[in-house]
Parts: structure tokens; C-alpha cells; sequence
């Protein structure tokens, strides 16, 4: 069962979502700096999921009902 | 403020959760599966919601705004890799419902104690959840104490605050269990949403605009733009705060338990996009109140005051104050009493009803209801101590729920997890827990061995024990047949990894 890209896409986000504002931005004093990135991380975070859940084939689907 | 004005403001609303709450009792049948999931049928837009409002608590406007004053651009950082990690619903979502209707769960303790063949390890997830999940009530409650006595100068107390929010979260659970919870939580999460958009509008109005608001927390506070900023935010604290926050949407039964009670996989994923959206605009709300608040009032004791310190400055119109206090008591509300819900389920079911197996479904409910007001109780309690900073007080508490995460991942993912090794990470996760929190009365705990926070070391050890206990044990004769390959077709057929 191999693992899906949004998985793979998200790790390597929050691996840099950790590491970016500790040593690029570290000393950015201004608003482009760590928020800015935070936020188009979040963004990003919002798109990848949003991509994956749109795959799923759940319409008109009830699933493994009782 | 005049505390007859927000009396008013709170009357109303009260009046409209009770409609609310007593209409969606009116559909409720009998049985824990009813009460509790309501009857498995939750539409998407509900669900999402209400999943919204349970997760985006009185934290949000009231901690996290406080965090960012104390802390700088790191809270944000902070609430995203929560954010991040509502990717395990996406993974974890689908197989908490797919096997739930199949063996009819209906709680996350229930399901590990069958998934593993052991009664106890059901009881003692339910258990810890209760008393982990104490004091981030209690942050809740706390919440609402300071807002309300902060608004009105002491004219509605402290103590009032808190016995106001504990019985409005009593009354919506036991009105109609998650049926009201449901529906109140989707009134309440608008009422958040318009409210907190509407107020931020017109704080950054009166700091002339995005653009200058902007430049004046450069100007002003440009330490609180960077990482650590200000000094709270070191990167081993980052860690220590993101990572149970991280795993919270797995590890906390009160958004986990709403997994089950989806109608379909399409309200499921309209439940997903729903509180992502969500999610995403109510962080940076919060956010940047926190930073308004930092410029209006830069010389606050408490940061957890910051939102009734803005909202006492008079930049935000009184109607819309009183808006956004309605606002964030429901945001307290709404979780407090999701809480309550799922651990009355949790101890009625996994802990009284395993222990007596003849006895009945109306007794497992009349003890779920009993362990509502119980539960409340105990937080308005602790609430009452006034320890400060709602955000410690939350973290900890997902920090101890993190001991079921291992546990949780093996039941889908491993074959050779065993009952071992599922209950020696979480009894041992529990008693590392309860070692690191003695650290005020045992001179003996070292707070950061190696420098390394206590949740890393909590959750290494859990995964070393569940591993290392699985495989010097022998796995169940079905090898989780249940949990892994037979829903591998249905999850295929779904187009679900």
C-alpha cells in the first residue's frame, strides 16, 4: 500500500513550515517575514487537503453500510 | 460595559439555544447510538460545523489572541501545525466510520478495546480521557470567567462567568445528546464566524487599515514578527506546544467520536472542507486580534485578557462587542459540552458497562448523563482556582491524550499490534505523564532531559513500548482483519487511500 502524494507533500511542508522561520527568517523583523510564510503555509496546507478529499468518489456512495 | 446590556445580549441567546436544543429533541428516538451519535446521520454542513465549533473553542479568540500578545508570529506557526495535522482525518476519518457502522462503535475507547480484545484497555482510554480532558474544559470555562468579569468591570463576577457556562453546556448536552450538541454548535459557529470577522474589521479600521496596522506591529513590536520573537517561543518549546497539537484531531474523543456519526462518506468529506475553510479564517483572526491587541493595549499583566482589554477600548461598537462576547461564550459552549457528550459515553459504555455486561442500554445512558453533569462540575472547579494562561492548561491536557495515538495507528495499520502492546503504551505513556506534571512537588523530575521537552519523550516511549511490546507478543488470531483488510475494498472502491 503505497503512500499517497498528499502525505508525502505535506511532511515535506511541515518539515519546512518548522525549519524556515527558526533559520531563514529568524531575524526578520517585518510582516513578509514568518507571518507571511505562516500564512501561505496554511494556505497550502488548506489546497493539498482540499485537493486530496476532492478525490475521493463519494458521490451518491453510502459506503459499507450495516 | 453595562452588565444588564450583556445580560440582555446572553437572555437571547440562551432563548435561542434552548429553541434549538429542545427542536432537535423532538427528533431524538431511544438508545446510546441515538443519543450519542445522533442516530449516525449528521449531515455534511452540520457535521462540519459543529466539528468547527467543538474544535475552535474559547481558545481561539481568547488563548491563542493571548498567545500571540505574549508570544509574537509563533502562535500562528502553533495553531497551523494543528491545522496540518487535520490531515490524519483525512486518513483516519473514512476507517473510524467505515468500521463503526460495520461493528457499531460508538466511542474511540469502545473500538480499541475491541480492536485489541481488551476490556480494560477500553475502560482506562476512557478514564484518562476524563482526566485529561478536565482541565481543557476547565480552560474554557476559565475563558468565559475573565471575558465576562473583563467586559463588565467585575459587574457579572468571575465565578458567574463560569457557572453561567457550565450550565448552558449541561443543558445543551442533555437536551438531546448530539443531536443538540450538533445543532447548537452549527447556530453558535456562525454567530463565531460573523462576529470575530466583523470585530477584526473594525479594530484594523481604527488602526488605519491592514496596510498600517501592518506597519505599525513592525514599527512597534517587530520582535513579536520573528521566531523566537519576544522569548516564549524557543524551538524546543515550539515543539513542546505543536506536537500534541498536532495529533489532536486522533487524540481527542470529542472530535474523534464525531467521525462515527457522519451520515456518508460525501457528508464526510463535505464535513472536511467545511472545518478546513473554517479553520484557516479563524486562525488568522485570531491572529492578528492578538497583534491589535498588542498595539492598542501594550501593557497588559494577563495576556489572556487581551480580548476583553480591546473590546473595553470602545474601537469595536457596543452592539458588536456584545456580538463577539455572545460569540466566543458559544465558542466555549460548543466544546465544553462535546467534551461532555463523549466522555458520558466514554465512562457509561467502556468503563460502567464493560464492567457489568448484563446491564442495560438505559443504564448505560442514565450513567452518560450523570457523568455529564458530574464532568462539568469537576471543570467549573478547576476553573475556580483561576490558574492563568488558557493555552498551558490546553496543551497539557493534549499532551496526556497523546498516549493513545500509537495505539490508534497500529489498530488500522499493523497486523502484529498486540493487546501487549497497546495497553504497555498507554499505561506507560500515562505514568511518563504523570512524572513530567509532578515536576512542581518531585525535586526529581528533570523538565528537559537533554534539552528535549517532555511530550517528545512521552511519545517516543509510547511508540517504543507499543512496538517493542507487539513484537515480543503474539498478534490476535484475525491479525486486525477487521480494521485492515476488510476495509481495504470498501476504502478502494471510495478512492480513499
Amino acid at each position: 500500500m503505497q503512500m499517497p502524494w498528499w502525505i508525502w507533500l505535506l511532511a515535506a511542508l511541515l518539515l519546512v513550515g518548522y525549519a524556515v522561520p527558526y533559520t531563514l527568517l529568524a531575524g526578520v523583523e517585518a510582516w513578509t517575514g514568518s507571518l507571511l510564510f505562516w500564512t501561505l503555509f496554511g494556505v497550502a496546507v488548506w489546497a493539498i487537503l482540499i485537493a486530496a478529499v476532492s478525490r475521493w468518489r463519494v458521490d451518491g456512495s453510502t459506503g459499507g453500510g450495516r | 460595559m453595562s452588565s444588564g446590556l450583556v445580560w440582555l445580549a446572553i437572555g437571547v441567546y440562551v432563548a435561542i439555544g434552548l429553541a434549538v436544543a429542545f427542536m432537535a429533541r423532538r427528533h431524538l428516538s431511544s438508545g446510546a447510538e441515538e443519543f450519542y451519535l445522533g442516530g449516525r446521520k449528521i449531515t455534511g454542513l452540520v457535521s462540519a460545523a459543529s466539528y468547527a465549533a467543538t474544535t475552535y473553542s474559547t481558545f481561539m479568540l481568547l488563548g491563542l489572541a493571548g498567545l500571540t500578545y505574549k508570544g509574537g508570529v509563533g502562535a500562528l506557526g502553533f495553531e497551523l501545525v494543528y491545522f496540518a495535522g487535520l490531515g490524519l482525518v483525512l486518513v483516519f476519518g473514512p476507517r473510524f466510520w467505515l468500521v463503526g457502522r460495520s461493528q457499531g462503535y460508538v466511542t474511540p475507547s469502545e473500538m480499541l478495546g475491541a480492536r485489541y480484545e481488551s476490556r480494560l484497555l477500553g475502560g482506562a482510554v476512557a478514564l484518562l480521557s476524563c482526566i485529561f480532558l478536565i482541565p481543557y474544559s476547565a480552560a474554557q470555562l476559565l475563558g468565559i470567567g475573565y471575558l465576562l468579569s473583563g467586559i463588565t468591570d467585575g459587574g457579572i463576577s468571575f465565578g458567574m462567568g463560569i457557572i453561567l457556562a457550565a450550565l448552558l453546556g449541561a443543558v445543551w448536552t442533555l437536551a438531546a445528546g448530539l443531536r443538540s450538541v450538533a445543532w447548537t454548535d452549527a447556530l453558535q459557529a456562525v454567530l463565531m464566524m460573523i462576529s470575530a470577522i466583523l470585530a477584526l474589521g473594525f479594530v484594523i479600521a481604527s488602526l488605519g487599515g491592514l496596510g498600517s496596522f501592518l506597519s505599525q506591529v513592525e514599527a512597534e513590536r517587530g520582535a513579536w514578527l520573528t521566531q523566537p520573537g519576544p522569548g516564549l517561543f524557543s524551538f524546543w518549546t515550539f515543539v513542546a506546544f505543536t506536537l500534541p497539537w498536532f495529533f489532536f484531531s486522533l487524540s481527542n474523543p470529542q472530535v474523534s467520536q464525531r467521525l462515527f456519526a457522519v451520515r456518508d462518506p460525501k457528508a464526510m468529506r463535505t464535513m472536511i472542507v467545511g472545518f478546513l475553510s473554517f479553520g484557516l479564517v479563524f486562525t488568522l483572526i485570531s491572529i492578528l486580534w492578538g497583534f491589535a491587541a498588542l498595539l492598542k493595549l501594550p501593557d497588559l499583566g494577563n495576556p489572556d485578557l487581551a480580548t476583553p482589554g480591546l473590546l473595553a477600548t470602545g474601537v469595536v461598537p457596543a452592539w458588536l462587542a456584545i456580538l463577539l462576547i455572545v460569540g466566543i461564550l458559544a465558542a466555549a459552549i460548543t466544546t465544553v459540552d462535546s467534551i461532555a457528550l463523549s466522555l458520558a459515553s466514554m465512562v457509561g459504555r467502556d468503563v460502567y458497562r464493560a464492567a457489568r455486561p448484563g446491564s442495560s442500554e438505559a443504564g448505560e445512558l442514565l450513567v452518560g448523563k450523570v457523568v455529564v453533569l458530574a464532568m462539568i462540575t469537576a471543570a467549573a472547579l478547576f476553573a475556580s482556582l483561576e490558574l492563568q494562561l488558557i493555552t498551558v492548561l490546553a496543551v497539557t491536557s493534549s499532551a496526556g491524550l497523546m498516549v493513545a495515538v500509537p495505539a490508534i495507528v497500529g489498530a488500522f495499520f499493523w497486523r502484529e499490534a498486540t493487546r501487549a502492546g497497546a495497553l504497555a503504551s498507554v499505561f506507560g505513556g500515562t505514568l511518563l505523564v504523570a512524572w513530567f506534571k509532578s515536576a512542581p512537588f518531585n525535586p526529581m523530575v528533570v523538565g528537559r532531559p537533554l534539552g528535549i521537552p517532555d511530550v517528545v519523550w512521552i511519545l517516543a516511549a509510547t511508540v517504543i513500548l507499543f512496538v517493542a511490546v507487539s513484537k515480543a507478543t503474539t498478534p490476535p488470531a484475525d491479525r486486525g482483519r477487521v480494521f485492515i483488510d476488510d476495509l481495504r475494498p470498501q476504502l478502494d472502491r471510495l478512492k480513499i487511500w
